[in-house]
């Protein structure tokens, strides 16, 4: 049910020794932190140092962001005819247009399938940095800093800002965060784990649109007459060949 | 009000009010239901078939709806607007209410397990906890009468931790899919059994409500009918015998005595006009939810219940249970780029893996006293439900891994049995309002090592079956960090406890207060001991059967 990134908010910088790298262990925890919705207490004194560091040593941008103050759908919203526009989006055209670029690099049009900013990914992304609830300002504040900080890394490296860059730049600034191992490496360790929340949340919204849905081959959310007919032959065939190659045949169920 | 006769005021519409409300009309008895939320109308309310993108945030939860947009429950979740909860030092217990007319039936899992013998007689067998005031034996035909009236699928295992229904009760279960028999095939290799889940969704046609036609979360409720909640059954059902009167938006505050200290009256807050308003009751079933109901008996002090009602004892709002949980799971490589087809089925997981070990705990080998289950969640879910694992790059690549991941993933969900201790209990903030200007409950809640040691088993043995499936685990948090938090399962139970003596109990085995004889509770309150199986089915069949006894005694002139 954690559909929120809930992506840390911003930790204040502590005077302790920077260290240079990440072991894989504190990656994960604090991978785990950064994207599971784990409350801050659960970050120790050595994470935070981390974050801390890790924000110094990539250049992150600390915003400094007006709360949003509109107001939510409600506790009794209607569920049949939900609202389209349940808050006022607030990303500006400029961030719109980066986040395009981002999501479409990302999910980029491949033959018929459309790319993610065809299906409005960008809206949802717009909406989900607008809604006024605790959790997605703590989003807001880090897909904004993000944004940010795609462009001032661009400026550090071409002299132009993201979206005016070339692909092949905009491409070498994405393969240094777009992989597990950026999240070992200190000045990309704060980027690469927002990024792939954004990630997660665009892949997230490309299938479940129309096209997506199609395209990922989800068969639900039919009425089906009768009684529910369970796997198919085919779906059968891979599992008694999985149930082979595990030793498991002689355990199947029955 | 005051010339409205009835002979029963039920407090509560959800699954022991309703379910008495029931009983007692078709035994030609006039009930007065008073629910605290508003009324609410599955048929034209559920968003049956809406995709998540129809959804603000594609339903992703919010504090407005806890469990996401399209969750049926209405002004309720984790907070109520208006209605605050308070915490003893230390704690963060967490209280789940719905504001509306079938309060949390309409949403709940649908799980339906029988409780057993063994776990009506724990404190027997390991002297922790209480025993239940009946044996299995008096309780398995009203379970029977119960499954019948709910609609209940599932099948008769054998197993020592599901008690069989009698033949015929049952409707059939829907076929297992393809991860569920992957776990099945390795949990047997382990020595550990799965099982159909039962669940209280119909597979055949009855009364007025549909066979599921296997598509839509029954989170969101069910306008067919075919996953049960109160509002499409129940009462419905005893609505049609014209015995029945329900009065949403009434917030009960108290249930009032006379000069002799003799119960006489319900005084609920119409939620429109905020005025009180009192209606006399003759008998009064307190049936609004464990801590509710005990909320209401604390709060009603008078002369003669300087204590509050029903409180001789002193242990109302003690005993407060809920089950364990924590959850694990994995990507499972032999799942992946699996044929997809539809295996929306009900919804919810068709195969479980119920209890196992009664007899290693018997021999002492367990480091933990009671049970547990686990609930599977896998499958190919509505792009936009489920939550891809870790992806890696962008482009085509993305893709493709995002696509030979989709329906891999194998999720444990465990629920235990959590034996009770002093150290979790409710009482009245007496410093604290709801907008209603009723005093709020505060809860003090702390894990024992019981519970701790159960979800380390749990732990390690939902790991053991993922790698028997092949999958690589990560590390496992410790069972600190992964036991939930209490309420969070949303099973709380045991704050007007039954038993076999006024001393140490607050009702009898019919749910009859020992103090008042005209008082019953009949919701989760009752409950002795919170077996993992989920209440719900145990508090439907206690209600049957005490509200029977009720009508019995009513019948008879005794009260």
């Amino acid at each position: 049910m954690e559909r929120s990134l809930h992506i840390q908010q911003q930790i204040p910088l502590r005077d302790e020794p920077a260290p240079t790298e990440l072991t894989r262990r504190q990656s994960l925890k604090w991978l785990g932190a950064l994207t599971a919705g784990l409350s801050v207490p659960l970050i120790s004194g050595c994470d935070s140092m981390m974050i801390s560091a890790a924000k110094l040593a990539g250049s992150w941008p600390d915003l400094n962001l007006e709360p949003i103050s509109s107001e939510g759908y409600g506790t009794d919203p209607n569920l049949i005819s939900p609202p389209e526009h349940p808050w006022p989006l607030t990303l500006t055209p400029a961030q719109r247009a980066l986040v395009d670029v981002l999501v479409d690099i990302l999910i980029p049009r491949e033959g018929n399938h459309p790319s993610a900013s065809e299906v409005n990914v960008t809206n949802l992304l717009d909406e989900w940095v607008s809604a006024p609830y605790p959790s997605f300002q703590s989003d807001r504040l880090e897909i904004l800093s993000a944004l940010v900080w795609f462009d001032e890394e661009s400026e550090r490296r071409f002299n132009t800002d993201f979206i005016r860059a070339t692909p092949q730049q905009q491409l070498e600034i994405i393969d240094d965060i777009a992989y597990e191992e950026a999240e070992l490496e200190l000045r990309f360790a704060y980027i690469s784990r927002v990024f792939d929340a954004v990630r997660t949340l665009v892949t997230i919204a490309y299938f479940a649109s129309p096209e997506g849905t199609k395209e990922i081959g989800y068969q639900g959310n039919t009425p089906l007459r009768g009684d529910y007919p369970g796997p198919t032959e085919e779906a059968f065939t891979h599992l008694d060949k999985a149930l082979a190659d595990l030793g498991l045949s002689e355990y199947a169920y029955s | 009000m005051g010339d409205l006769i009835h002979d029963v005021v039920v407090v509560g519409s959800g699954a022991g009010g309703a379910m008495a409300a029931h009983t007692l009309t078709k035994a030609g008895k006039r009930v007065l239901m008073l629910e605290a939320g508003r009324d609410y109308d599955p048929v034209t309310e559920t968003p049956m078939f809406k995709e998540p993108r129809e959804a603000p945030l594609m339903g992703a939860p919010t504090p407005d709806k806890n469990f996401g947009f399209y969750d049926a429950t209405v002004d309720g979740g984790w907070a109520v607007p208006g209605e605050p909860y308070t915490q003893g030092e230390g704690t963060e217990f967490k209280w789940w209410r719905a504001r509306m007319l079938g309060g949390r039936t309409n949403h709940w899992g649908r799980f339906s397990l029988r409780f057993s013998e063994h776990d009506f007689k724990a404190y027997s067998r390991d002297g922790l906890g209480a025993d239940w005031p009946f044996e299995y034996d008096e309780i398995a035909p009203w379970y029977d009468k119960t499954e019948t009236l709910v609609g209940v699928c599932g099948t008769n295992t054998g197993l020592d931790d599901m008690p069989d229904s009698a033949p015929g009760v049952l409707q059939p279960p829907p076929k297992p899919r393809v991860p569920e028999l992957l776990v099945a095939a390795a949990a047997k290799k382990l020595g550990i059994t799965a099982a159909p889940m039962h669940r209280a969704v119909l597979t055949r046609p009855l009364d007025n409500r549909n066979a599921c036609f296997y598509a839509t979360d029954c989170l969101r409720g069910c306008s067919i009918g075919a996953a049960f909640q109160t509002t499409t059954s129940l009462l419905p059902l005893a609505k049609a015998t014209g015995k029945l009167e329900i009065i949403t938006d009434a917030m009960v505050k108290s249930v009032d005595t006379d000069e002799q200290g003799k119960i006489n009256a319900v005084t609920y807050i119409d939620r429109k006009t905020n005025q009180p308003v009192t209606v006399p009751a003759p008998v009064v079933v307190l049936a609004a939810s464990a801590c509710e109901s005990a909320r209401i008996l604390l709060n009603s002090k008078s002369n003669h219940h300087p204590e509050g009602l029903a409180n001789s004892s002193g242990h109302v709002g003690r005993n407060l249970m809920d089950s364990t949980g924590a959850s694990f799971g994995a990507t499972v490589p032999a799942l992946k780029g699996r044929p997809i087809y539809n295996e929306d089925g009900h919804t919810s997981n068709h195969l479980f893996i119920p209890w196992w070990g009664h007899e290693t705990q018997a021999k002492g080998e367990l480091d933990f006293a009671r049970g547990y289950h686990f609930e599977l969640s896998t499958g190919f879910k509505a792009p936009g439900a489920y939550f891809p694992q870790k992806l890696q790059g962008y482009g085509p690549a993305l893709k493709q891994q995002a696509k030979l991941d989709y329906g891999s993933f194998v999720h444990f969900s465990l629920r235990g049995e959590m034996v009770p201790n002093e150290n979790c209990y409710m009482e009245i903030d007496d410093k604290v309002e709801d907008k209603w200007g009723i005093p709020v409950p505060r809860f003090h809640w702390q894990w024992s090592q019981q519970e701790l040691n159960q979800v380390a088993h749990g732990l390690r043995t939902a790991k053991n079956i993922l790698e028997t499936m092949g999958a690589s685990v990560d590390e496992l948090p410790s069972p600190e960090e992964a036991i939930k938090k209490g309420g969070e399962i949303i099973h709380e139970v045991g704050t007007t406890r039954m038993g076999s003596s006024a001393k140490d109990s607050v009702t009898n085995q019919y749910g009859q207060t020992w103090d008042c004889d005209n008082l019953f509770i009949m919701d989760g309150g009752v409950f002795a001991s919170n077996p993992h199986k989920n209440c719900t089915l145990t508090i439907m069949t206690l209600a049957m059967r005490n509200a029977s006894w009720l009508s019995e005694q009513l019948d008879k002139g005794v009260i």
